[in-house]
C-alpha cells in the first residue's frame, strides 16, 4: 500500500437519489477497508452544482472520479457489485505492482 | 395517433414555429421548427447533419440575436469550432459573448472507464439546463443520438433517457435539433430506434450517388399538428455560407400573366408570333449544333438592349470572347451594351460546379443584376454536371426564379442529332415553357438549309409554317416556308412534286 499517496476521491449524484446513496454506501464500505491509511470523498450532487458536472465533464449519475493519484478514472454506476469494486479500487495507485 | 387526431390537436393549440434562418429551409417547412419541440435530423454519413445542427444555433445569433447550446456527442468543440470558421462563423467569440455555449460529452481518449451497475444520465441533463440558463438559450442542437449509444451498451436506458432529456427541453420551451445517424438513404428513419422518443418531427437529408454523381437533399418527413412542403429539396454547402436550400418553387404558384408583348429581336419572328413574345414568358429555343440558336439569342438580348432593357446572358458553352465574335459577326455590339449598362454576360464552364451551385449564382446575379430579359445558352451544356432527377429540379427552380420577376426568359437547348428529335432538356422544358421555337437543319437537293417554326406559344396566334431562314452579317433572315417538303421535324424529309401537293391540298378542300 502506497502511504505516501493519498487517495482523492469525487462522487457525483443525483441529490437524495437511491442511486446515489447506494453508490455513496458501497464505496465507502470498500474503500473504508481498502485505504486503511485514509482516502479523501467529495460529493458533488449535479443540479446543485451543475458548473462542476460541467468541468469534469460528467454524463451519468453516479460516477466516480478518481482524482489522485493519477492516472485518472471514471466508475459509473452504483457500484453495487462489490468484488468488482474491490479489484478495481485495489489496483489504484499500485501500478506494475498491482499487474504483477 | 390518427390524421384527425392530429388535426383536432393542432386546431386546439396551433403549432408555432422558430424560423431558422437557414436559407430555403424556413420555406420548405414553412415558417421554420416547431417552436419548443424536439426535431429529429437524420441522415447517414456525410450527409451534413452536423453543419445543420451548428447552422441552427449560428442562424439564431446572426439573424435573431438567440442564444444556443450545442452538445456534442461525437467531435471535440475544438475541432467543431475550426470546422465552422470555414463558414466564417466565430464561434469563439459567441462563447465569449454569452451567445453560443458547449456541452462537451465527446468521449475523452485515453481515460479509463469502469462501467459498475446501475446509473441515469442525470449528470447530462443538469449540465446541459445549467448551459441553457446560462447563457438564456433559446435552440440546442444536440449531435449525435447515435455515439450516446455506442458510449453506453444499455440502449433501453439510453433512450429512456433521452426522452427524459426531451421532455425536460420540452418544459423549458427550447426548440431542440437532435441528430440520428441512419445506414440506408431509404430505409429506416434512424439507428437505434430513436424514432421512439423524438417521433413527432422528423427532417431527412440525403447524400444520394446518383449516377456517378452526389446530390444532396433535405425532406421533412413529417412535422405533427403542422403544416410543411412535401417531397425532396436540393441543396448545397457553400464555404461562406453553409447549407442553403433551394425551394423548388411550383409552377402552380399564383403567377399573373401579362398580354404586353415585347420584341424577340427579330421583325419576322415577331410577326409569326402574333406580335412578339409575352412579357413574362419563357421561350425554349431548340436545335443542333451550330444552326443559330447563339444567334437567336443575341438577337433576343440585342432586341432588349436596343429598347433600353437591361439583359443578363449566361452562356455555358462559348468563352466570352467567342460570344463577342460571334455577335459582331452579325452586327450585334455586345460591349457597347456592356458599356451602356445594359448587358452582363456570364460566362462558366458547367464543369466549374455543381448544378445547384449553378442554380444559385444564377439566382445570385439575378437579384444583383435585376435585368429585364434573361438568357441561357444552352440549359442543355449543364446536363453534363446534372443527375436525372436533379435536373428537373434545376430547371423547375430556374423558370420559377425568371416567372416570379415577370419578365422574359430564352432558353436554349441542343438536340442530340443533327436532323432533329428531342432532347432531355425539352422533355423536361416543354410543358412549362410557354413558347417553343424548333430550328432545324433541312437537307434539300443535296444543300443544307436551316427551317424554323413556333411549335407552341401558349396564349397566342402564330403561324404554324416552317420557315426557311438564313444567316448573314446583318443577322437572321426569315423567309418563305418549305411548300414541298415534308418530314422536317422528324429529321427525314421529303420531297413532293407538285402533282402530289395538289392531291393533298385538294384533300382538305371542303
Amino acid at each position: 500500500m502506497s502511504a505516501c499517496r493519498k487517495h482523492r476521491f469525487l462522487l457525483f449524484v443525483d441529490g437524495d437519489s437511491l442511486l446515489g446513496r447506494r453508490a455513496l454506501k458501497n464505496f465507502q464500505d470498500t474503500a473504508d477497508g481498502l485505504f486503511q491509511d485514509g482516502y479523501s470523498l467529495e460529493v458533488v450532487d449535479i443540479f446543485k452544482a451543475p458548473e462542476r458536472t460541467e468541468a469534469f465533464r460528467v454524463m451519468a449519475a453516479p460516477t466516480l472520479l478518481l482524482l489522485a493519484p493519477m492516472p485518472q478514472m471514471r466508475i459509473i454506476g452504483d457500484m453495487r457489485d462489490r468484488e468488482q469494486l474491490r479489484k478495481v479500487l485495489g489496483k489504484v495507485g499500485h501500478g506494475e505492482e498491482g499487474a504483477a | 395517433m390518427t390524421a384527425t387526431d392530429d388535426q383536432k390537436e393542432a386546431s386546439k393549440t396551433p403549432v408555432l414555429k422558430l424560423a431558422s434562418g437557414i436559407e430555403g429551409f424556413d420555406l420548405i417547412s414553412q415558417g421554420g421548427l416547431p417552436i419548443g419541440r424536439t426535431t429529429l435530423l437524420a441522415g447517414t454519413a456525410g450527409s451534413a447533419k452536423t453543419l445543420f445542427a451548428a447552422q441552427f444555433l449560428a442562424e439564431g445569433i446572426r439573424k435573431h440575436d438567440e442564444a444556443g447550446v450545442f452538445v456534442t456527442f461525437e467531435e471535440p468543440p475544438e475541432d467543431i469550432r475550426k470546422n465552422l470558421l470555414s463558414m466564417g462563423w466565430k464561434i469563439e467569440t459567441w462563447e465569449v459573448e454569452k451567445k453560443w455555449a458547449f456541452v462537451d460529452a465527446a468521449p475523452q481518449p485515453g481515460e479509463e472507464i469502469v462501467m459498475a451497475g446501475d446509473f441515469d444520465l442525470g449528470a447530462l441533463l443538469a449540465r446541459i439546463e445549467h448551459a441553457v440558463n446560462r447563457i438564456g438559450a433559446k435552440r440546442v442542437s444536440i449531435d449525435s443520438l447515435g455515439a450516446v449509444f455506442t458510449q453506453f451498451s444499455d440502449s433501453g436506458l439510453v433512450r429512456a433517457e433521452l426522452r427524459r432529456l426531451a421532455a425536460a427541453l420540452r418544459a423549458m420551451g427550447i426548440t431542440v435539433i437532435m441528430t440520428a445517424e441512419r445506414t440506408d438513404e431509404y430505409g429506416e428513419i434512424a439507428r437505434f430506434g430513436v424514432e421512439e422518443f423524438v417521433a413527432d418531427n422528423v427532417i431527412i437529408l440525403r447524400n444520394v450517388l446518383e449516377d456517378a454523381k452526389r446530390r444532396r437533399t433535405i425532406e421533412i418527413l413529417k412535422f405533427r399538428g403542422t403544416v410543411h412542403r412535401k417531397g425532396e429539396y436540393p441543396f448545397t454547402v457553400l464555404p461562406d455560407q453553409g447549407i442553403v436550400i433551394i425551394p423548388l418553387s411550383s409552377i402552380e404558384l399564383k403567377l399573373r400573366s401579362s398580354d404586353l408583348r415585347v420584341t424577340s429581336g427579330s421583325q419576322e419572328l415577331d410577326r409569326m408570333c402574333g406580335g412578339g413574345f409575352f412579357r413574362d414568358s419563357l421561350i425554349l429555343v431548340s436545335g443542333a449544333t451550330g444552326c443559330g440558336k447563339t444567334l437567336m439569342t443575341a438577337e433576343f438580348i440585342a432586341g432588349g438592349s436596343e429598347n433600353n432593357e437591361k439583359c443578363l446572358l449566361f452562356a455555358y458553352e462559348e468563352s466570352r470572347e467567342q460570344l463577342i465574335r460571334n455577335a459582331t459577326g452579325w452586327g450585334i455590339d455586345f460591349e457597347k451594351y456592356e458599356r451602356d449598362g445594359l448587358l452582363k454576360v456570364v460566362c462558366a464552364y458547367p464543369e466549374s460546379a455543381g448544378l445547384e451551385d449553378h442554380l444559385i449564382q444564377i439566382k445570385a446575379e439575378i437579384d444583383l443584376f435585376k435585368p429585364n430579359r434573361i438568357a441561357v445558352d444552352s440549359v442543355s451544356a449543364l446536363e453534363r454536371v446534372a443527375t436525372r432527377h436533379s435536373f428537373r429540379d434545376f430547371i423547375i427552380t430556374l423558370v420559377s426564379f425568371v416567372k416570379q420577376r415577370e419578365i422574359p426568359g430564352l432558353f436554349t437547348a441542343t438536340t442530340a442529332n443533327l436532323m432533329g428529335g428531342p432532347s432531355v432538356t425539352e422533355s423536361h422544358f416543354s410543358s412549362i415553357t410557354d413558347t417553343i421555337i424548333l430550328l432545324r437543319y433541312v437537307e434539300m437537293l443535296g444543300e443544307m438549309r436551316r427551317g424554323l417554326t413556333v411549335l407552341k406559344m401558349r396564349g397566342s396566334m402564330h403561324e404554324k409554317e416552317i420557315r426557311e431562314f438564313t444567316i448573314d452579317n446583318k443577322g437572321m433572315h426569315i423567309c418563305k416556308p418549305f411548300r414541298n417538303v415534308i418530314g422536317i421535324l422528324t429529321g427525314k424529309p421529303e420531297y413532293l412534286t407538285m402533282d402530289e401537293m395538289d392531291r393533298v391540298g385538294s384533300l382538305f378542300a371542303d
